[in-house]
């Protein structure tokens, strides 16, 4: 004690420093900064990590997000919270969101206001077959061909793996098969978990439309005079592919009504004044394929 | 005399420890009524072992006996984030019509809106306004009391990520009506030299509003709660100044614990009253079903829990250095209720100086951000002003957000 007391009186009177200290606060102030900025230990804990991941989505910073998610998956792997966060984060990564499925649903059923009608695509040869015995190709004015590598869709198609892993992390590895856990977990996990589930379900059928479509040769149309819907037709070369062809667009229109479900759950309602951002344009799509075409 | 002091500490210890499961302080977010000073913000809100004015109400009370007496007549009081005006702008002239027409709108207006949205409102916002009504303090012989009616009404707005690029919408409004009553006494003359304690009694009314939802989910006709509340609360605080100490100038250390009682805001939605700021927003009795009104009343009593919160902090004072005058540094630990936050997060430094007669400037950090401010009397009327940051991340450094805060108060010593 005896020692310390010389020296504080030495450094009190040395008060040009407050009015450095005052001047520095001042300039640190004007810059914004944090002067404990990188003192503070790396998130080494679920909780932190799936904190940490939050800050880097909110500042645009995707990638740093997944590693961190990825980190805390690694820690637990049956996290209900873990995995809905990651694919949330996964998306964001590679630019995927609730807008890239409204614009696919509204490129499948002609719903988009600003689109004009396309006039790309795989026309039908004469000698195709349509689901509900349509002739497209003897009825240009009515059928509009709906193309396939549109950028809407190309867009989903080009990252498959990434609708695949989370189909895995969330639809079938959450909301399927762990509804009660799914239940448990907070309103804010839920709601993020139902519309990444309703996102991913849609997204993976039309991913797995397409390529039914594609990889037979057939093509889209979209009936503009159907009452009340536009509908879907589509035509293949054969009955075998046809058949192919109507089941995936049936699988496709069952998404998107589980597509409403899930969104009606997250608004825990069901009514259709919350729908105009994206039910509304599932609905659409459900109905445009089953117009024209039975999935019963 | 030391083990004395440090038995009375001790208990306030255990008391602490032994109260209902207490969260620190939480400026990010704390459910506690109270009007905070802008000469503490200023000082990077450290300020619970410092004495002085407006503190003793709701820092600590065990202060008021170190306090001279004064009647505060009114004063008033506004706090903005810097953001504010940009927030209030997007969301009367782009969120607002968006969702009066149910969000028809073709995607890209719709994505733009979204992805504007979300980058204004990731930073939070955050708007006060209160009115000192009469208060005063009255300090003889080691007594103090003091007294005040005060109100205080507060915006919270920030967007967070609901999820594909949807913004979670998170608005909370809150309203404060306090009656507040304290006494604090110096132990010196009970033999326990340097050592006062102090209390804090009020009673408390709080009307609130709040949503926190995907901005999608909004409809035309959304309407949120009011819902009100009433609690009558207390605060203990204790306040130690060693007079062993031999150093220049006079060290401090000094904490309390608030919200003591297990006695909650028990929201109900019946009568509540409209409110200012709130016009048009707040549902109309008439058109909430009994189910609504008692799952909402339930959300909040959860939700916006009062707990117990503390403070703790260390001041050191001396009279004069050099130039200016009544220099004192201070330090608190505040602690925040985000689990996740660590430390540093959590810590309050600050120094202050009476340049000249009736003008002192303040300085600080607040978790690591700068802070500055000052206070200027002109006989009865005293003016202060802070720049102050809030930390909401997990980590300093993360996601700060700056709010100016200005007090003019009309006060006879």
């Amino acid at each position: 004690m005896d020692n310390v007391a010389p020296t504080l009186r030495v450094l009190v009177r040395r008060g040009e420093g407050t009015a450095w200290l005052l001047l520095l606060m001042a300039g640190l102030l004007v810059g914004g900064c944090n002067v404990f900025e990188g003192l503070s230990p790396g998130p080494n804990n679920i909780d932190a990590l799936v904190a940490d991941a939050r800050t880097a989505l909110a500042d645009g910073n995707a990638s740093r997000a997944v590693r961190l998610l990825e980190r805390a998956y690694d820690k637990d792997s049956t996290s209900v919270r873990v995995r809905i966060e990651l694919a949330n984060a996964l998306y964001a990564e590679r630019d995927l969101d609730l807008f890239a499925l409204r614009a696919a649903a509204e490129h499948l059923a002609g719903t988009s206001e600003s689109s004009a009608p396309a006039t790309a695509g795989k026309a039908a040869h004469s000698e195709s077959m349509c689901t509900d015995a349509a002739r497209p190709e003897s009825d240009a004015n009515r059928y509009e061909a709906v193309p396939i590598e549109a950028a809407p869709l190309r867009r989903w198609v080009d990252r498959q793996s990434v609708v695949e892993r989370v189909y895995r992390l969330v639809v079938t590895g959450v909301l399927e098969r762990r509804p009660e856990a799914f239940s448990g977990a907070t309103t804010s996990v839920r709601q993020k978990g139902f519309l990444v589930g309703a996102i991913t379900v849609v997204a993976n059928e039309v991913i797995g439309a397409r390529a039914v479509i594609a990889g037979t040769g057939s093509a889209l149309y979209l009936d503009r005079a159907s009452n009340p819907h536009r509908a879907l037709v589509v035509c293949s070369g054969t009955g075998d592919t046809l058949s192919e062809n109507h089941n995936a667009l049936c699988a496709l229109s069952a998404a998107a009504q589980q597509g409403v479900q899930w969104l009606q759950a997250r608004y825990r309602s069901s009514e259709t004044d919350q729908g105009a951002v994206l039910i509304d344009r599932l609905q659409a799509l459900s109905n445009a394929v089953g117009t024209r075409i039975d999935c019963s | 005399m030391r083990f004395h002091v440090c038995a009375a500490l001790l208990m306030l210890a255990v008391a602490l420890v032994g109260s209902p499961p207490a969260c620190a302080q939480n400026n990010r977010y704390t459910e506690r009524s109270f009007v905070p000073t802008p000469s503490v913000r200023a000082m990077g809100d450290a300020g619970a072992a410092l004495s002085g004015p407006d503190r003793p109400f709701f820092y600590n009370p065990a202060q008021l006996p170190h306090v001279s007496s004064y009647f505060t007549v009114l004063g008033v009081q506004a706090a903005a984030s810097r953001n504010l005006r940009d927030q209030i702008d997007f969301f009367n002239r782009r969120v607002r019509p968006a969702v009066e027409d149910n969000f028809e709108r073709d995607t890209e207006e719709l994505e733009d809106l979204y992805r504007d949205a979300y980058r204004l409102g990731r930073d939070p916002v955050r708007g006060t306004g209160a009115i000192v009504l009469p208060s005063f303090v009255y300090s003889v012989n080691g007594v103090g009391l003091g007294g005040g009616l005060f109100a205080k009404t507060a915006l919270n707005y920030r967007m967070s990520d609901a999820g594909l690029g949807v913004p979670q919408v998170y608005l909370l409004s809150r309203t404060d009506l306090m009656a507040v009553l304290s006494a604090g006494l110096d132990l010196g003359k009970i033999g326990l030299s340097g050592l006062s304690v102090g209390g804090t009694a009020a009673q408390k009314r709080r009307f609130l509003t709040f949503e926190n939802k995907p901005l999608d989910a909004f409809t035309p006709d959304e309407a949120a709660l009011l819902l009100r509340g009433s609690a009558f609360q207390v605060d203990v605080g204790a306040l130690y100044t060693p007079p062993w100490w031999a150093l220049p100038g006079r060290l401090s250390v000094g904490g309390a614990v608030y919200d003591l009682l297990d006695n909650r805001y028990n929201y109900t939605f019946e009568d509540a009253p409209g409110i200012p700021f709130l016009e048009g927003f707040a549902a109309d009795e008439a058109t909430v079903d009994d189910e609504t009104a008692a799952r909402e009343e339930a959300r909040a009593r959860r939700r916006f829990r009062l707990r117990p919160t503390y403070r703790i902090g260390a001041a050191y004072r001396i009279p004069s250095l050099l130039a200016v005058e009544d220099v004192a540094v201070a330090v608190d630990y505040q602690g925040y209720g985000h689990d996740q936050q660590h430390l540093l997060a959590r810590l309050h430094a600050g120094v202050r100086a009476a340049v000249t007669d009736g003008l002192v400037l303040r300085s600080g950090l607040s978790a690591g951000y700068p802070t500055g401010g000052l206070g200027l009397r002109l006989g009865a009327f005293q003016i202060d002003y802070a720049v102050h940051a809030f930390e909401e991340g997990r980590v300093p450094g993360q996601r700060g957000t700056y709010v100016h805060t200005a007090r003019l108060m009309v006060r006879i010593r």
